[in-house]
C-alpha cells in the first residue's frame, strides 16, 4: 500500500464542524500539535457550512447567521497552529490511534497520541412508499443544497418529519423564492410550546425560530401538526405526496382523513442520530439515550470515553446542536491538552469551568431540540410491507419482519440473515428502522444493539489501496505444507 | 433432562442438533451468541474440491451435495450458485505447488484438470494474463453463509429442538452418570453431550480432563466490495493466498487467512486485522482479476478458525468420558458442515457405524501426547 509517509501528531480531530474546529483550536492554543481532518472541501460542518471556494460572495448577510459564525471559526482556524487536511474521508481509526483516510488527492495515514471524534450526526429517515423516488431527499440533504449552493430541492416542496430542521428548511426555501406546499410536523403545537421555557436559555436561537414561523405564516404555508407523510407518488419522480394525522408516537390514526399535495419534491427527516463509527471501531463503551438521538460513546463531562485519550464532542456525543457543539468541542480539546501533559489540572479546571457554564445554557436549548427530534417509533408504520428498508441491498420490511419472527433479536443477526445494512452506507440509512422493527417485537430497543463497525467506515477505492503493488515483492512464496 | 446437549451453535452443532431432533431425541443447542454468527456465518461460502484433502474428501463431497440441495433438508435455500473453481499460479514456485497438490487430488478421483493460463482464461475471461498455471474444478460453487443462521433456527424449532442462545456455557460436570452444563448460571442436564464449539472446545475439553491440547486459532479475513457489473463467474483462488468470487448480487468477496499469526487465546485475534493486510490481499486479488481495481471496498470482517497441530479435525469420543463427543476445528467446516452433522447424528442415534466418521486421523487421543510449544 502506497499510503505515503506516516505523519505524527499529538492529536487528530475527526470532523471540521463546530465541535471539531473548537476542539482543535482549544487544544492547539495550549501547544498540542493538532491535525483536523474533514471530508468536505471547506471546514464548517453541516450547520456552519461554507460555500465553495470558487464562489464569489456578493452579500454575506444573505447567507445568514450560521454562515457568519462559520466564517468566524474558519478565520480562527486559519490563524491558528492547527494543521488542516480537507477532502479526506476517514476510513479507519485503529487502536493506538492510527488514522487512515482517502481523498481525491490520495491516501493519508496519521499516527497520534489522542483522538477527538467530532463526527456529527446522520439523519434518521423512516421509509414510506415512494421514499426512493427521485425528488425525495432528506432535510439534511436539502440544507446542504440550500446552504452551499443556494440550490432548491424543487419548485414546490413538501417539508415533513420532525424537529427544528423542518422550519429551517421551509424558511430557506421561501427565502430563495420557491414554494413550500406545507410543513408536515409529527409533533403537536403543544409540544413546541412546552419546550419554550428551556428554549429561553438561548433567546437568540429562539428568536430565529420565531422568524422562521413568521415567514411561513406570511407566505401562507400551512403547518400541519401531528401529521406525517405516508406516501410519495409518481412514476419517474415524485409528483404527489400524501399525509395523514398521527398520535404522539407518530402512529397513523385509524380512519383519519388523508390529504394530498401536488409537489415536485419532498424534503423529509425524522431527527438526527449521533455518528458513532469511530467510537465503535475503537470499541469505546456505548450507551443508549433516546432523548439524545440513540447510541453514543459513554463519556464524561469533557467528552472522555472509556478509552484513554479518546474523546467525543458535538452531536456525535449526543445530539445537542451547533451552539452546544462548540462548547463541548472546546472542553474535549482542553481535556486532551491536559491528558497530553500540556495543561496542568488546576489551570484546566479554571478554564473548563467557565466553558461549562456557557455550555449549560447552550445544552438546555440543544437538549430541548434533541428531544423534539427523538425517535418516534410509530412513524415506521408508514412503511408498508413491500417497502424497501435497506436501499443498498434491497431488503423489504416483510423480509425483516419475517426474519425477526424467526428469532433475530439484534441488528447484527438481522444483518447476517438478510444483508440489511451490509451495503455501501453501512446501515446509516436502515439501522434505525430495523432496530425499531426489532423493538416492536421484543419491546427492547437498546437490546437490538448496534451494528458491529469495521473498517472501512466509508467506501475506499481499491485502485488507491493497491497503487504500486508489486506481486513478486509483496507476496511470500508459498510454504510446501504436506497434503 | 435432555437426551443430548450440544455446545456450539455453528453449522456443525446446529446440523447435528437438527438431525438428532428429527430422529426423535430431546435436544438442547447451547450457543453463547447467535446461531451461525461466528466462522459458520462469516466465511466466504466457497464449496470446492480444490482444497479438500485426505480423509476429509468424502465429507467435503457429501457436504457440497447437501448445500446444493439445501431446500430438501433445511426447508429453504441459501443462495447456492454453481460456478467453476479455478486455482491460479503466478510464479514458478506457486505453479509447482499447484501441480503437486492438484495431481494428488486428481489421482484420488476428483474431476480436476490442470491447465495453462491461456486455457484458464478461455474458461474465465476475467482472469489476468499473468496466470502461468491453473487447476479447474468444473462443479464447484458457493452459497451465502450469512443466511444459514436464520434458516437453521427455523428448522431446529420446527424439529422440536430447544435453542438456548445468547449465553455461554462456562462449565461442564459429570454428575450421577449425566452431564450438568452451566450456561452462564442456568443448569442444563443431558445424558450425552457434543462439543462443537470450534476453537473454544480447547477450554471445554480441559473441563473434561483433556488439558492443553495443541489447538491454535487463526483469523480469516473477508473483504467485500460494493455491487458492480459482472466481471467473473468462477471462484478464483490464488495458490495459498486468497479466494475471490463475485456473488449473485454483484459484490466481490475476497477471503484469506494466509500469512496471519497464530493465537492460543481465540478471544484475542490481535493485530492481524490491519489495513496493510487488507491492501496486500487486494493487491493479490487485482493481480488475479484486474477489473476489481475499478470498484470500492465497503466492508471487512473476520472469523476465527481453530487448527489442530496437524490440521486435521477433532471428531469422535472425548477420551475417558463416556457419552461425551467432540466435533471441531474442521478446516473445511463450511463445506462439510451439514453432512458432518448428519453423520454425527446418525452415529449417535445408532443408525450408522462409527467408522463412517470417526477416522483415526481425527481422534482426540492423537493429540494427548503432543508436546505443546511454549
Amino acid at each position: 500500500m502506497k499510503s505515503g509517509a506516516e505523519e505524527a501528531f499529538d492529536l487528530i480531530v475527526l470532523g471540521g464542524g463546530p465541535a471539531g474546529i473548537s476542539a482543535a483550536l482549544s487544544a492547539a492554543r495550549h501547544g498540542v500539535h493538532t491535525l483536523l481532518i474533514d471530508e468536505s472541501p471547506m471546514p464548517g460542518g453541516q450547520v456552519y457550512r461554507a460555500v465553495p471556494g470558487e464562489f464569489r460572495i456578493n452579500s454575506p448577510v444573505r447567507l445568514g447567521e450560521d454562515f457568519k459564525r462559520g466564517e468566524t471559526l474558519r478565520r480562527a482556524l486559519a490563524g491558528s497552529a492547527v494543521e488542516v487536511r480537507l477532502d479526506l474521508c476517514v476510513w479507519n481509526v485503529a487502536p493506538g490511534f492510527l488514522v487512515q483516510a482517502a481523498g481525491p488527492n490520495g491516501l493519508f495515514q496519521g499516527q497520534s497520541r489522542a483522538v477527538i471524534a467530532a463526527t456529527g450526526a446522520a439523519e434518521r429517515l423512516y421509509p414510506f412508499p415512494g421514499w426512493t423516488l427521485p425528488g425525495v431527499i432528506g432535510l439534511a440533504g436539502a440544507t446542504i443544497l440550500l446552504k452551499s449552493q443556494q440550490m432548491l430541492p424543487g419548485r414546490r416542496t413538501l417539508v415533513c418529519g420532525v424537529g427544528p430542521l423542518l422550519y429551517a428548511v421551509a424558511s430557506a426555501i421561501l427565502k430563495e423564492g420557491a414554494e413550500v406546499a406545507a410543513v408536515v410536523d409529527a409533533a403537536s403545537f403543544g409540544e413546541w410550546v412546552s419546550c419554550l421555557t428551556r428554549m429561553a436559555s438561548r433567546p437568540d436561537l429562539t428568536a430565529r425560530g420565531a422568524r422562521w414561523l413568521w415567514m411561513l405564516r406570511r407566505a401562507g404555508v400551512p403547518v400541519l401538526y401531528r401529521t406525517k407523510i405516508i406516501e410519495a407518488r409518481g412514476t419517474d419522480a415524485v409528483t404527489e405526496a400524501v399525509v395523514a394525522p398521527v398520535n404522539a408516537q407518530g402512529q397513523r390514526q385509524v380512519g383519519a382523513r388523508t390529504r394530498s399535495f401536488a409537489v415536485d419534491s419532498v424534503a423529509v427527516g425524522h431527527g438526527l442520530v449521533p455518528g458513532t463509527e469511530a467510537s465503535r471501531l475503537l470499541k469505546a463503551k456505548q450507551v443508549f439515550r433516546a432523548e439524545r438521538g440513540g447510541w453514543t460513546a459513554e463519556h464524561d463531562a469533557d467528552g472522555l470515553t472509556s478509552i484513554a485519550n479518546f474523546y467525543v464532542a458535538g452531536d456525535g456525543a449526543g445530539v445537542a446542536g451547533a451552539a452546544a457543539a462548540e462548547e463541548s468541542g472546546s472542553l474535549a480539546g482542553l481535556a486532551a491538552a491536559r491528558d497530553l501533559g500540556r495543561l496542568d489540572a488546576q489551570r484546566h479546571m479554571t478554564i473548563a469551568t467557565a466553558i461549562r457554564r456557557k455550555r449549560k445554557r447552550a445544552d438546555r436549548f440543544g437538549h430541548a431540540m434533541a428531544e423534539m427530534m427523538r425517535a418516534r417509533p410509530g412513524l415506521i408504520d408508514a412503511a408498508t410491507t413491500d417497502v424497501v428498508v435497506c436501499r443498498c441491498e434491497d431488503v423489504t420490511r416483510t423480509t425483516l419482519e419475517a426474519t425477526i419472527a424467526a428469532g433475530a433479536r439484534t441488528l447484527n443477526e438481522l444483518k447476517s440473515w438478510t444483508r440489511c445494512g451490509m451495503g455501501p452506507c453501512q446501515g446509516r440509512f436502515c439501522s434505525e428502522t430495523a432496530a425499531e422493527l426489532i423493538a416492536a417485537k421484543t419491546g427492547d430497543r437498546a437490546g437490538a444493539g448496534q451494528l458491529t463497525a469495521r473498517f472501512p467506515i466509508r467506501p475506499v477505492a481499491i485502485r488507491q489501496l493497491v497503487e504500486g503493488f508489486d506481486y513478486e515483492q509483496e507476496v511470500p512464496s508459498p510454504a510446501l505444507v504436506p497434503m | 433432562m435432555f437426551d443430548f446437549a450440544i455446545v456450539g451453535g455453528g453449522i456443525i452443532g446446529s446440523c447435528t442438533a437438527l438431525f438428532l431432533a428429527r430422529g426423535g431425541m430431546r435436544v438442547a443447542l447451547l450457543e453463547r451468541g447467535g446461531l451461525c454468527l461466528e466462522a459458520s456465518g462469516r466465511n466466504a461460502g466457497t464449496l470446492t474440491l480444490l482444497y479438500a484433502r485426505g480423509p476429509l474428501l468424502p465429507l467435503v463431497l457429501g457436504g457440497k451435495a447437501m448445500w446444493e440441495d439445501a431446500p430438501s433438508w433445511l426447508g429453504a435455500g441459501v443462495d447456492h450458485h454453481r460456478a467453476p473453481g479455478i486455482e491460479v499460479a503466478f510464479t514458478e514456485q506457486e505453479a509447482s505447488l499447484l501441480d503437486r497438490d492438484m495431481t494428488l487430488r486428481r489421482d484420488a478421483g476428483l474431476p480436476i484438470e490442470i491447465m495453462s493460463g491461456k486455457r484458464a482464461r478461455e474458461i474465465e475471461p476475467g482472469l489476468s494474463s499473468k496466470v502461468i498455471l491453473a487447476a479447474h474444478s468444473p462443479e464447484d460453487g458457493f452459497a451465502a453463509s450469512n443466511l444459514v443462521g436464520g434458516r437453521i433456527r427455523t428448522a431446529l424449532i420446527d424439529a422440536g429442538a430447544t435453542v438456548r442462545d445468547g449465553a455461554a456455557v462456562v462449565g461442564i460436570r459429570v454428575e450421577d452418570g449425566c452431564f450438568v452444563l452451566d450456561q452462564s448460571g442456568t443448569r442444563v442436564k443431558a445424558r450425552r453431550i457434543l462439543l462443537a464449539a470450534n476453537i473454544w472446545v480447547k477450554e471445554m475439553l480441559g473441563w473434561l480432563g483433556a488439558h492443553h491440547l495443541p489447538i491454535r486459532a487463526r483469523v480469516a479475513q473477508m473483504i467485500v466490495t460494493e455491487r458492480t457489473a459482472r466481471a467473473i463467474n468462477a471462484v478464483v483462488r490464488v495458490v495459498s493466498q486468497i479466494s475471490l468470487k463475485q456473488t449473485n448480487n454483484g459484490m466481490f468477496l475476497i477471503g484469506s487467512g494466509a500469512g496471519f499469526n497464530w493465537y492460543d487465546d481465540p478471544n484475542e485475534p490481535g493485530g492481524d486485522l490491519k489495513p496493510e493486510n487488507v491492501a496486500q490481499k487486494l493487491g493479490i486479488a487485482v493481480h488475479a482479476v484486474p477489473a476489481l481495481a475499478n470498484t470500492r471496498i465497503v466492508r471487512t470482517w473476520h472469523g476465527i478458525e481453530g487448527y489442530a497441530h496437524d490440521n486435521f479435525p477433532l471428531i469422535g469420543p472425548v477420551p475417558g468420558v463416556a457419552g461425551a463427543y467432540v466435533m471441531a476445528c474442521l478446516r473445511s467446516g463450511w463445506s462439510i458442515g451439514p453432512y458432518g452433522g448428519k453423520l454425527m447424528a446418525e452415529i449417535l442415534l445408532g443408525k450408522r457405524a462409527e467408522r463412517d466418521l470417526f477416522h483415526p486421523a481425527f481422534d482426540v487421543k492423537r493429540m494427548l501426547a503432543v508436546e505443546v510449544a511454549a
